[in-house]
């Protein structure tokens, strides 16, 4: 039988970021892959470098668009750990409100191209307006619909007023309200079903192996969860990872739908039990030392290596996002399947490249 | 403050990552940091939640071997080492021929001229 | 199947959720982080806004008394008004209209009047 070698992206109609991988098929079966990213390096770990801490809050909200906020909040926790600063106790609710309705749009945008790889396109506008009032919400919260820029060392910089905070929530119950009527059709429909149930098997094992984080690792059956460490105030309202066990593209779907709910319930719970006080303190003086972050981001487990020498610059900062490390799961989980369901497997992931290649 | 790490040898490092491996631990990242003239790298594990390091230090020109015997999905890690900082890497399973991120005629290693003086410049001028 | 049909009937007879964009534009919520302006009555030179300034889209010239402001370099981030000692920088929710060409916007130290 003759194999034959075709790229897969880096444009590709299912694909929102360039993941570029080179697949060898053998007539409709996949045989093997390599990926071959690239394509959106921007050097950011070296620019970092060159810039002053304060600034970097800026650079790493723009690792990636969709989980700007997770970012500027690791670096922010990252340099609060070296330079010891205490952050109120508001700010660290905010700070679970704002991750918590970025995760909500997070997981809405990948429904709704999940539904539009397997070519459900009426679902995918469904999504994608609920998601629409949860950039509105961040727009009158945050001051911009994607990139929030809230997040400040010392704290958050915009603090909600109860108004503010009253549209919130009044939003976030509509969109919970919406997603009563969405979700059904994503998880009950026969042609979903027929496209996502037994596609890009990932067992417990592989898992670890291919060191998958985040929803894929929760759908293999692994309760791993950064939130359940409690940073941030999650101690304090209390979290229980999302568990799906038969590690299909089904139950990464299902994980990721109750994790919209779960979301929700975070950030209503967040908003009404908001501390009084101040959002931010003040800081001086410059990071020294070295520290790792983690945080829990939409797609996963992401790692921040800071490490200061006392001066404005700091002399390395490692990003490690959690797409890194879920494409290695790849090549485990396409080799063997039909060239149809490559898209909706590579989508299961969440690919997010730009995140990935920094 | 420093990063709670365990000292090990380059020659040591796939028997200890193996042992981490056996105990269902999770490879989260391995991080280069250039300090001096050497290399040092440190291994990540997530062990139920919590964070357990491996440390080693190389010279630039020494070869270390690779992880991806033992965790399949080391070999994108590795190869961004490879690439961003010069780093050889002995039995790599995927190897992407430093051609991940830099394209054809690109700078080798960029992370790893360190540009100690041209940071201190920047401070002065801030 | 009942479900989806009750959404197609509402997608029927409500209006589209979408906006004809350049006839109908979208009020922005007041804090909207549009564009950013300087008031040159108030400002002093002093260029702490250049230097916190993470694009680099602020150059201020001490000496000259010149203040020079790449738009396009800008990503509206606020570290500038945070940092302006006298409130010299204001916000404005609208967004800055798209343009064909690139330019810079030069302000000098002219009483009553904002430069261009």
């Amino acid at each position: 039988m003759g194999r034959i070698t075709a790229p897969f992206g880096p444009q590709h109609p299912v694909l929102p970021e360039p993941l570029h991988l080179n697949i060898t098929y053998e007539d409709e079966k996949v045989v093997g892959l390599s990926p071959a990213i690239g394509y959106v390096h921007r050097g950011l770990e070296k620019t970092a470098e060159k810039k002053e801490y304060p600034e970097n809050v800026f650079l790493v909200e723009r690792v990636c668009g969709i989980c700007s906020f997770m970012h500027a909040m690791t670096y922010c926790m990252g340099i609060e750990e070296l330079m010891g600063i205490e952050i109120p106790p508001r700010a660290q609710y905010l700070r679970v409100f704002y991750s918590e309705i970025s995760r909500l749009h997070s997981h809405l945008l990948w429904l709704g191209l999940f539904a539009d790889a397997f070519g459900f396109e009426n679902l995918f506008m469904q999504y994608w307006a609920a998601r629409e009032k949860i950039l509105d919400l961040m727009e009158l919260t945050g001051g911009q619909r994607v990139i929030l820029s809230s997040c400040a060392i010392g704290g958050i910089r915009r603090d909600l007023n109860a108004e503010q905070i009253d549209t919130a929530q009044g939003v976030l119950m509509q969109t919970e309200e919406e997603l009563k009527r969405i979700n059904p059709v994503m998880l009950n429909a026969y042609t979903v079903k027929q496209r996502t149930v037994g596609k890009g098997m990932l067992s417990r094992e592989d898992a670890l192996l291919y060191g998958a984080v985040g929803p894929m690792l929760r759908a293999s059956g692994v309760a791993q969860d950064l939130r359940q460490t409690g940073y941030a105030a999650y101690r304090e309202l209390g979290f229980a990872p999302v568990v799906e066990t038969d590690g299909d593209s089904y139950a990464r779907a299902l994980v990721r739908v109750r994790e919209t709910c779960q979301s929700i319930e975070l950030a209503r719970k967040a908003l009404e039990r908001l501390p009084e006080g101040e959002a931010a303190v003040k800081v001086k003086g410059n990071p020294d030392g070295e520290t790792m972050q983690r945080v829990e981001q939409p797609r996963g487990e992401l790692l921040y290596y800071i490490k200061g020498n006392g001066s404005k610059n700091l002399e390395r900062l490692r990003i490690r996002t959690p797409t890194f490390a879920n494409i290695p799961s790849l090549l485990k989980m396409l080799p063997g399947c039909e060239m149809a369901d490559v898209p909706v497997i590579v989508l299961s992931i969440d690919p997010c490249i730009s995140c990935t290649e920094r | 403050m420093k990063v709670d790490t365990i000292k090990t040898s380059p020659e040591a490092i796939v028997a200890s990552a193996q042992k981490y491996f056996d105990d269902g631990c999770r490879l989260v990242a391995a991080t280069c940091v250039e300090e001096g003239e050497e290399l040092r790298v440190i291994y990540s594990f997530d062990r139920e939640l919590s964070l357990e390091n491996l440390e080693i230090s190389t010279p630039r020109e020494k070869a270390i071997p690779s992880l991806t015997g033992v965790y399949a999905c080391a070999f994108l890690i590795e190869n961004e080492m490879k690439e961003l900082f010069g780093l050889e890497i002995d039995g790599l399973s995927l190897d992407l021929g430093g051609r991940m991120y830099l394209v054809d005629g690109a700078e080798p290693a960029p992370m790893a001229d360190h540009n100690k003086p041209k940071a201190k410049e920047d401070e002065k001028i801030g | 199947m009942a479900k989806m049909i009750s959404t197609v009937m509402s997608n029927l007879t409500h209006c589209p959720k979408t906006r004809l964009y350049p006839l109908e534009e979208r009020q922005l919520p007041p804090g909207t982080r549009g564009q950013i302006e300087f008031d040159m009555t108030k400002c002093i030179f002093c260029s702490l806004c250049a230097k916190r300034c993470p694009a680099d889209a602020i150059t201020v010239d001490r000496k000259g008394k010149t203040l020079v402001f790449n738009p396009f370099r800008c990503i509206i981030c606020e570290s500038c008004l945070e940092g302006c000692p006298k409130d010299a920088i204001s916000l404005f929710s609208h967004w800055r209209a798209p343009v064909t060409a690139l330019y810079e916007q030069k302000y000098q130290p002219e009483p009553g009047q904002a430069g261009d």
